[in-house]
């Protein structure tokens, strides 16, 4: 079903690919892969069928055998990417608006408060969990409320703020 | 399938707590360390014997060891990066990171992609947004009309193309972090033609006809479970375009389910990348197309879990517990 061969390559809809029967979140349906279907029309007015539940797995729709095909230019391999430990800050003055990227120009402050403070955190790399230091209890423990903001980087989202680590 | 689960991310990373937590509870054997201990306090030693076609030893940690022959799975989340003798130069740490990336990473990264959550080498190309985008309509998925263009006459001539419901621009890797001494962020904006200027030769722009939006959903994918998660913004608020510009606690969250056909042309695209986990934004559009907007392969889930309920760290134990082979 995909293919990687020195970089970036991708091969769609060449065969049937098995996905595992599991159990959902609102209870357990079996699925079974079926070939890559057709390319559905935007403009159809055709109704969307409901499908699975939250945490459920969902079934492929059994359609044609058309192969689509994306291949990019080969990368360079990039190992192990990481993200920093702390961000530093950024004194530089943006550049007149006539020279700064039109990007660029719609960044918005970002208010510390928007930022979860994890001070209070400790890893325990014998238990391997964070500690809250406060209470001297795993986050994870039951009744403990966890603060489950993004406080780290949420580069993967496509937005960058500063860690607190 | 016996062996330990490998955990790389960062100590203060509460989300995967909640994995490592969960793997626990279930006593399967659990490894967690970030690239920032080595090489300082996690010890590699790898050998390579004639006749074997794999890496054998082991990675020391500060409380325990890896064997790199019973490497279950690998939950390869947000690392740091390697943190090096404080004593060394500039020059010497560089050069200490080229050769721990090859060296420490390169044998990591010869574990085979299946045991992986995702292999960083298949999440590096996943959160490629042009390929995302591709590789998203040949899976089956419908993507927003766009431009990723340095000119500024086409940008003009886009976004007057599709001034009936508008376009946005949005950058393709995220913003600055901070700049002039405070922290900044970068959101998907909307922009007309007589707004583009001719600083959009600087650099690629990416420019996507704007998709009249019912509301937005977060689909977080783990394996082929699918959990998708109706996101509206706080009573009285303003709408904006990135539900990201509301408090993350006061967002609504619901979960929703998935069509049918969206469910089965998303996990094609994560077999397409061969990716296990990943959390896509999508934007309805009259109730029923669903256009999506980034894969996000190393997408946060744990706000969403908190806010829902729904058993995501229990989804993602399952398949690292699982593995393959």
């Amino acid at each position: 079903m995909a293919t990687h061969l020195n970089g970036l390559q991708f091969r769609l809809g060449t065969g049937a690919a098995e996905h595992a029967c599991r159990t959902g979140f609102h209870g357990a349906r079996s699925y079974r892969s079926e070939p890559t279907p057709a390319l559905p029309n935007p403009c159809s007015s055709r109704q969307v069928a409901r499908g699975p539940k939250p945490g459920q797995t969902p079934d492929r729709e059994a359609t044609n055998n058309e192969t689509e095909e994306v291949v990019t230019t080969a990368l360079d391999p990039v190992l192990l990417p990481f993200t920093a430990r702390t961000l530093p800050y950024s004194f530089d003055v943006p550049s007149q608006p006539e020279v700064r990227p039109f990007g660029l120009a719609h960044t918005t402050a970002v208010p510390d408060q928007d930022i979860a403070d994890v001070s209070h955190l400790r890893y325990d790399p014998a238990r391997q969990l964070n500690v809250d230091t406060t209470t001297g209890q795993p986050i994870t423990e039951p009744g403990h409320v966890i603060q489950m903001a993004t406080h780290t980087d949420t580069r993967y989202d496509n937005q960058w703020f500063e860690d607190k680590d | 399938m016996a062996g330990s689960v490998v955990v790389i991310t960062r100590d203060q990373d509460v989300t995967a707590d909640l994995v490592c937590a969960e793997l626990a509870a279930r006593e399967v054997p659990v490894v967690r360390f970030d690239l920032a201990d080595y090489p300082e306090r996690l010890t590699q030693v790898a050998y390579l014997v004639n006749g074997r076609a794999h890496w054998t030893g082991a990675l020391a940690g500060r409380h325990r060891d890896v064997d790199l022959e019973s490497v279950r799975s690998v939950w390869y989340r947000k690392p740091s990066e390697f943190r090096f003798h404080e004593g060394l130069t500039a020059t010497e740490q560089q050069w200490c990171a080229a050769e721990a990336v090859h060296g420490f990473g390169g044998v990591l990264a010869t574990i085979p992609a299946s045991r992986w959550c995702n292999h960083p080498h298949r999440s590096a190309e996943a959160e490629l947004k042009p390929a995302q985008m591709a590789v998203a309509v040949a899976s089956g998925l419908r993507v927003p009309a766009t431009l990723l263009t340095n000119d500024p006459e086409q940008a003009r001539d886009f976004c007057s193309t599709h001034s009936t419901d508008g376009v946005i621009y949005k950058p393709l890797r995220g913003g600055p972090a901070s700049e002039a001494g405070q922290r900044v962020a970068l959101r998907a904006t909307p922009v007309t033609a007589e707004q583009i200027t001719d600083t959009v030769r600087r650099t690629t722009h990416l420019f996507q006809a704007r998709v009249p939006c019912d509301y937005a959903v977060r689909l977080t994918v783990v394996g082929s479970r699918l959990f998708a998660v109706r996101l509206d913004p706080p009573p009285g608020a303003e709408v904006t375009l990135d539900w990201r510009a509301y408090p993350t606690d006061e967002v609504i969250y619901t979960p929703i389910e998935v069509p049918t056909s969206v469910a089965a042309a998303m996990l094609r695209l994560m077999d397409a990348f061969g990716i296990r986990y990943a959390a896509p934004d999508f934007v309805v559009h009259d109730g029923r197309w669903w256009f999506i907007g980034d894969l996000n392969p190393g997408g946060q889930w744990g706000w969403i879990a908190a806010h829902t309920g729904l058993p995501i760290a229990t989804a993602i134990a399952d398949e690292l517990q699982e593995g393959t082979s």
